[in-house]
């Protein structure tokens, strides 16, 4: 029976001697891996949609930012008070600047085309 | 990341890198681990062929389970040990009808030894351990090749081999004495009779 030292021995010189994969099958290892690898987190989520949010970003940004929508914002609103709120309070600003006191004076700015106006 | 740094990295990190989509994790991994998947499947089989399926099967494995691989549970060269065991035995189940392992089925080892002659008799020598191994039932086989060529624990040993550590150690000492019956005689095939001649000498 071989004794105990030679089988140790014997053992040892296996456990020290190293078994490289192939050139070949490093690959197909390697090939495995990269077919069954699951996709980069960017690369899985794609091309994002172009939602409601995306297009009044972009609009907003087309406009000029932030404080060019407040001042659009601001003067669309102010031109809408005006056009509904009662003339009488304007009346001192008419008076003061025409003499008038009539709060709509009529002006023909075009009388060449009444014409086109006028029925019959 | 630097490669330096990836060195220092557990496996698995690597592994959770892998799974995340980093290709030089998978290359690290297969450096790292395909070497010792190899051997031990090679001394388990006897047939290099074989043991090179065996290898990129349980590799294969391994990639799949790398989204689900939960960590701090197990090892993953315990977990790898597991599954080249299993599939081995059922390799060795499929086959259990063919002939003996013959010498042109032995592994080819790469011996780094100084001389042509010394090369030759340590393949001779590892040629008749794998032919030895070979003649071992299954499980003394895979214990003796974890404890004493693998070198690892006999907990880790349990684990893999799904036994309790007394049954491993069990297993282990016949193994070894079985391995020591079938090597009777063979001490010239091992070139070991110049050593013990050697050893009288002085």
């Amino acid at each position: 029976m071989v004794d105990d030292l030679d089988l140790d021995a014997l053992l040892a010189e296996a456990a020290a001697t190293r078994l490289d994969p192939s050139a070949a099958l490093t690959a197909r290892i390697l090939g495995d891996a990269a077919a069954v690898q699951p996709p980069l987190p960017r690369a899985r989520a794609g091309r994002p949609r172009y939602g409601f949010w995306r297009w009044a970003s972009d609009l907003v940004a087309g406009l000029g930012g932030g404080p060019a929508l407040a001042g659009l914002s601001l003067a669309g609103v102010t031109g809408l008070v005006l056009g509904v709120a009662d003339p009488t309070a304007l009346q001192s600003i008419t008076t003061l600047i025409s003499g008038e006191t009539t709060l709509v004076a009529q002006m023909d700015l075009l009388p060449a085309t009444d014409i086109l106006w006028t029925e019959n | 990341m630097p490669r330096d740094t990836m060195d220092e990295v557990s496996d698995e990190t690597l592994l959770r890198l892998y799974a995340n989509g980093d290709a030089t994790a998978a290359r690290l991994l297969t450096v790292r681990l395909s070497p010792r998947v190899l051997g031990y499947a090679t001394r388990l089989l006897a047939d290099r062929a074989e043991a090179e399926d065996i290898t990129q099967e349980a590799m294969m494995r391994l990639w799949r389970i790398a989204p689900q691989w939960r960590t701090g549970e197990a090892q993953i060269s315990t977990w790898l040990y597991r599954v080249v065991t299993n599939l081995c035995s059922d390799l060795k189940r499929s086959r259990r009808t063919r002939a003996g392992v013959g010498l042109d089925d032995a592994p080819e080892v790469a011996a780094a030894t100084a001389s042509a002659v010394a090369s030759l008799m340590q393949a001779d020598r590892m040629t008749a351990l794998h032919r030895a191994l070979e003649q071992l039932p299954d499980r003394q086989r895979q214990a003796v090749v974890l404890r004493h060529i693998e070198g690892l624990p006999n907990p880790e040993i349990a684990q893999i081999m799904e036994l309790g550590i007394e049954a491993v150690e069990s297993l282990t000492a016949r193994g070894k004495r079985a391995l020591a019956a079938i090597l009777a005689g063979r001490k010239a095939e091992l070139g070991y009779d110049d050593d013990a001649d050697e050893r009288e000498a002085v």
